[in-house]
């Protein structure tokens, strides 16, 4: 007994024992340090008000251990310390028997994850740049510069595909900089046709046309000393470019059937999913309006060129879902992760986060599995065959694609594709040989010598 | 006067953050004119349900452990808060309506006025009441 009681002192858990109704019996030492409660204090109070936890309420590890007689394991939430702070814990529970099997009670043991929880959080800093998550080499440039690009006034062209973030990175920008307090505004300028764009845009005044019976401001006015996000820019009329050039130039604009002018204090951020340098030379886009948005051009790359921000991108996905959707998914099943990276997500963030989304209210069992895996995710070999055989054929598949890719990206340069990759050049050169990956005669060193001679 | 108590079990809910269920009493005169239970709406965010207890046009709110930007949230939108209290629900209610609460009567575990924290070398605990939103002597603003 003196024995188990030294133990129990000595180890960096918390620990402690409740009877059946739920009155503290004992309290370890780690559990006065986690809870800044002192034993005399704990013992004999109720336990939900000395642990006082995100779980006592609704999802008691300890309550579940009585009622079914077996053990809970590694429940994850969050403590309130009697200063306010939220400490992030992970309990596990059992029941409490006599030598006749009678439950006297119960033991919970809890961890204090506030160290494990800053690592990680430091970690996440690194490849996060408010809600834009990314470790790719491209977007860690972009991250570099956006407190540079949130700080000036400068207009900023963002291009990628649909479903990439662009809007995401407009609110980063935003965010980061003295902007912050003040609005941000989006307008899609490719959903609406030129005459209500323009009123959108600009605003009209009372008797502006038939049915204006009062004056509105347009979204320029309203995103006063904030940011306007004008999205889907390649998309707007020619005629419309006109009028969004003046304005840009003049920095005033004029609401439909007023005189007066207002002024501009916002900060413009364009997106455009389509190349805009190539709607210029096919003379869709005017020349003039495009220098005078492509201040900054920031690229956001698809999520197929940018396949080793998936992982963490299904993590984060994962966590703000179950959140919001109050339910205890935790993880994937590691069997559909090379088939989740292996798909190329012509849909990008998007399409990834609306199957995490999907995949969160129909799962089972807190695991999202093979079974929650949408069919066009689903490779036709995979279909076809289900055994173990398949498995490594699958894996060894998404590995070619993903090295394949990266050499692509890299135009053939094995040196920085293993950089993208994370991997060391050695390891590269044995996976293309043992994978049969054939390269072409050039790798991109010698390309790029060929280009500057 | 509208007074909100959160419940669970028949006491004083253990977290405010993620409480369930609120007692909702209104008095007029020294006299109950209302008493109700209210769920809160869902799984909602802090913000939400700072929000939740502003629209019942809530004066005062006798709760449990509250989290500190939830509670600065609560002394911000101008409700006089009573936190860290434990205890039977009913008892708390009564010595509020016969003017006989006092805080240090209920305190949780570890947050009596002037107690130091065990262990981690931080301030002192906690006790705070008042609109005006200051701390009692173990919060640190940050």
């Amino acid at each position: 007994m003196e024995q188990t009681k030294a133990i129990l002192e000595s180890i960096s858990d918390g620990v402690f024992t409740v009877d059946s109704n739920w009155k503290i019996t004992s309290f370890n030492r780690a559990a006065e340090e986690i809870t800044g409660i002192s034993r005399e204090e704990a013992i004999g109070r109720e336990c939900s008000e000395v642990f006082r936890s995100s779980m006592c309420e609704t999802a008691c590890a300890l309550r579940e251990s009585m009622a079914s007689g077996k053990p809970v394991f590694y429940r994850s939430g969050y403590i309130v310390d009697s200063e306010g702070e939220r400490i992030p814990v992970s309990v596990s529970t059992a029941v409490l028997r006599d030598e006749n099997g009678v439950v006297l009670g119960g033991a919970e043991t809890f961890r204090d994850l506030s160290e494990i929880q800053s690592l990680q959080n430091q970690l996440y800093e690194t490849y996060r740049v408010e809600d834009f998550v990314s470790r790719s080499p491209s977007m860690q440039k972009v991250f570099k510069i956006i407190p540079a690009v949130a700080s000036s006034p400068a207009t900023v062209l963002i291009q990628g595909e649909t479903g990439t973030g662009k809007e995401v990175l407009a609110r980063a920008i935003h965010s980061s900089g003295s902007r912050s307090g003040e609005p941000f505004v989006a307008v899609n300028c490719g959903a609406l046709p030129d005459t209500l764009l323009e009123s959108e845009l600009f605003g009209y005044a009372r008797g502006a046309f038939t049915g204006a019976v009062d004056s509105r401001q347009g979204k320029f006015e309203a995103a006063g000393r904030g940011t306007l996000f004008l999205d889907e820019i390649g998309d707007v009329s020619t005629a419309m470019q006109v009028k969004l050039l003046r304005v840009l130039q003049e920095k005033t604009v004029t609401p439909l059937g007023s005189n007066e002018e207002i002024k501009v204090n916002a900060r413009i951020i364009c997106a455009s999913n389509k190349n805009l340098s190539q709607l210029v030379e096919s003379g869709e886009f005017r020349q003039d309006l495009f220098y005078r948005i492509n201040v900054v051009k920031l690229e956001i790359p698809p999520l197929r060129k940018r396949l080793e921000d998936i992982p963490q991108l299904l993590e984060a996905l994962l966590k703000r879902h179950s959140f919001a959707l109050g339910v205890d998914v935790k993880d994937y099943d590691p069997q559909i992760l090379p088939l989740l990276m292996g798909y190329k997500w012509p849909g990008n963030v998007r399409e990834l986060e609306n199957f995490v989304e999907r995949a969160v209210v129909f799962s089972r069992e807190g695991l999202v599995s093979f079974s929650d895996l949408p069919a066009e995710i689903l490779p036709e070999k995979s279909v076809r065959h289900s055994d173990a055989g398949t498995l490594r054929s699958a894996k060894a598949d998404t590995e070619k694609q993903m090295i394949v890719q990266a050499l692509e990206n890299n135009r053939f340069n094995r040196t920085a594709a293993a950089v993208e990759l994370g991997i060391h050049k050695t390891t590269l050169y044995r996976r293309i040989k043992a994978l049969g990956i054939s390269l072409p005669n050039s790798d991109g060193r010698s390309s790029n010598a060929t280009n500057t001679t | 006067m509208r007074l909100a108590i959160t419940v669970w079990n028949g006491r004083i809910a253990p977290v405010f953050d993620v409480a369930g269920t609120l007692r909702l009493v209104e008095l007029s005169g020294g006299v109950v004119t209302q008493d109700q239970l209210v769920s809160f709406p869902g799984d909602i965010g802090m913000f939400s349900r700072v929000t939740f207890l502003s629209q019942q046009k809530i004066d005062v709110l006798v709760c449990g452990a509250v989290s500190r930007p939830v509670h600065r949230m609560l002394a911000d939108s101008g409700i006089e808060v009573h936190s860290f209290v434990s205890g039977d629900a009913e008892e708390v209610l009564e010595a509020f309506l016969n003017g006989s609460f006092d805080d240090a009567a209920y305190f949780m575990p570890g947050c009596g006025r002037g107690r130091g924290r065990q262990g981690r070398g931080r301030g002192a605990g906690i006790g705070r009441r008042g609109r005006n939103g200051g701390f009692g002597p173990g919060w640190k603003e940050v």
